[in-house]
């Protein structure tokens, strides 16, 4: 029964360490190093070992299986991670590049050399940009490198990763939403702005608007991306949306030539603005929370009310 | 064609048909265990390159779910004359190609050997044994089908035995070592069983480890550079996201102003 439940785990590739190490436990000195079946339960035992700090019980299954296999890199691979655990970097470090000497294009061991860097926070940008030279598909490293810039506050370089994160994986709500978020951001800040001319020249702020809208399309009723949207359409329908120059021109010429309509953004905004707040009253299932959105949302309707109302009397003059 | 009655000798059945079946099972272990052996592993040189073509391409493919603006800078830095990381003088493939050996047009032998190794081993051990069956075991039938065969079958049934009137369903022994050898690939499945999930797990995390199976063919970076940037430079940036708020807002979405030609062209003809 165990057996087929820590078959299930490593199949769906479920970290559950505290249910791993009861079910386990009793292979530890049972399993045969010789059928492929009980060396995996081994190799999920050392794991989640690891991720509960049982190191004994890490180092145990390590050395049995360090007695059959003396030179295979996936043994070696568990004896570093054990290093790492017992905060051994030096001894680890010196492993994973061996591992690389050996096979120069093995994923594992970059990985876990940038998981040190980072643990002991040794420039990892750098150490992450290394191993996306060579693994530029892994949408997890993609990732892993927005989270980075955006705990040193970069956000062009966070937005520039998730850009990469949503090439990779178009259809994903969640990556749109924080792509949306970084975009606002950086519209949001004066000391970005000047910078942000050399990122892009269309407005930020409709960048935002746009990606916060295909979360949307991808997850109906997604509160983060909703509450995105209302404040980037808000701020698109308040404020004056910075002129977009030459290049962007370009992209108005196209849009003239397929026949699409030209629309007012400031309109479309108010619009947005609208259609946020009627999906939000309608997912906040909290009712103390649902109020104060509400009424924050009205709040925003009325100054872009207001807005608008000043800029149609502004066309009149 | 009259039903004809030939009594087989039950010495035919245990002391050839039955051993054929046997020899053949086991050289087919055999061969797939060899095969198995020889499939050497082999780091990957070209990744870094690949995975950079791929990188391109996935702005071809996926470049609509960003914004124009930044499409288009991305593509100019693929694409860029002279400073571009796909054209041949770009900074990035000549960090590349010095850690590439060039392989010229010539394919590396090595490589090439390796492919044909399995199909070589193949190809001989079944001239081995077809020129052994017919030599141990020709001119007599072996078996007899259990039921009747069209007149177009018998040179496939009946290889090696030149007799005009023999029916159709009695199968010769080359014939039989054919039938047996297409017939067993099901078989070998049920022995050697379907790769278990720990194999099948241990093959990918072989893979993440590095140690993927080279092609046999090596992999010629400049032509793949040249054609992948000519293939970004002409390609066009089909919006997704442009059309996303319009999307979501369905009939909410404000009427824009129509300024297309074709409204030009009813107000000239209708004049309204």
């Amino acid at each position: 029964m165990s057996r087929i439940r820590l078959n299930y785990l490593r199949d769906q590739k479920l970290r559950r360490p505290d249910e791993v190490m009861s079910l386990a436990l009793p292979f530890l000195q049972s399993a045969s190093l010789h059928s492929e079946e009980d060396l995996a339960i081994l190799e999920q035992l050392c794991i989640a070992s690891l991720d509960v700090s049982n190191f004994e019980v890490a180092e145990s299954v390590v050395t049995r299986l360090e007695s059959r296999f003396e030179d295979s890199s996936r043994v070696m691979r568990l004896r570093g991670m054990v290093y790492e655990a017992a905060q051994n970097y030096t001894a680890a470090t010196e492993l994973y590049k061996n591992l690389l000497e050996k096979n120069p294009s093995n994923v594992f061991a970059r990985k876990r050399l940038y998981a040190i860097k980072k643990s002991q926070n040794d420039n990892p940008v750098e150490a992450l940009l290394s191993y996306l030279d060579e693994n530029n598909a892994d949408v997890q490293a993609w990732y892993e490198l927005s989270d980075l810039y955006l705990g040193l506050a970069d956000w062009q370089g966070a937005a520039f990763a998730l850009e990469e994160c949503v090439l990779l994986d178009p259809l994903s709500a969640h990556l749109h939403t924080l792509l949306g978020e970084c975009y606002y951001t950086l519209s949001n800040s004066t000391s970005e702005a000047v910078l942000a001319k050399n990122f892009t020249v269309e407005p930020l702020i409709l960048l935002a608007r746009r990606h916060f809208s295909e979360a949307l399309n991808l997850k109906r009723g997604d509160i983060r991306a909703l509450m995105g949207l209302a404040l980037a359409s808000k701020v698109s329908a308040t404020e004056d949306i910075p002129q977009p120059d030459n290049s962007a021109n370009v992209s108005l010429v196209d849009k003239l030539k397929s026949g699409q309509p030209i629309v007012d953004e400031q309109l479309v905004g108010a619009k947005l603005h609208e259609f946020a707040a009627l999906e939000l009253s309608k997912n906040i299932k909290d009712g103390k929370l649902k109020n104060s959105v509400d009424a924050y949302m009205k709040k925003g309707a009325e100054e872009i009310k207001i807005a608008m109302a000043n800029k149609e009397s502004k066309k009149d003059v | 064609m009259s039903p004809q009655n030939i009594y087989l000798s039950p010495s035919i059945r245990d002391w050839v048909v039955l051993p054929l079946l046997l020899i053949m099972i086991l050289t087919g272990l055999l061969r797939t265990l060899t095969s198995q052996l020889l499939r050497s592993p082999k780091p990957l040189k070209d990744l870094k390159l690949k995975t950079f073509l791929q990188r391109t391409s996935r702005l071809r493919s996926a470049g609509g779910f960003i914004s124009r603006d930044r499409f288009t800078r991305k593509k100019s830095y693929y694409t860029q004359k002279n400073t571009g990381a796909l054209q041949k003088e770009g900074p990035v493939l000549s960090s590349f190609s010095s850690e590439v050996k060039p392989t010229g047009g010539m394919p590396n032998p090595a490589t090439a050997m390796e492919g044909m190794m399995g199909n070589a081993s193949f190809m001989i051990q079944n001239m081995i044994m077809m020129n052994a069956i017919s030599h141990f075991f020709s001119g007599y039938i072996l078996v007899r089908v259990p039921f009747q065969l069209t007149e177009g079958f018998k040179p496939m049934f009946q290889k090696g035995i030149d007799l005009p009137t023999l029916s159709t369903s009695y199968v010769s022994s080359l014939s039989w070592y054919f039938l047996v050898m297409f017939g067993l690939r099901g078989v070998f499945r049920l022995i050697v069983g379907d790769p278990s999930p720990e194999t099948l797990q241990s093959y990918a995390i072989q893979q993440s480890l590095g140690s993927g199976f080279a092609n046999a063919q090596p992999f010629k970076h400049e032509q793949a550079f040249k054609s992948e940037c000519e293939m970004l430079e002409i390609a066009k940036y089909r919006s997704v996201i442009e059309g996303s708020e319009r999307e979501l807002l369905g009939d909410m979405y404000p009427k824009g102003k129509r300024r297309g030609k074709k409204a030009n062209r009813k107000d000239d003809i209708f004049g309204e």
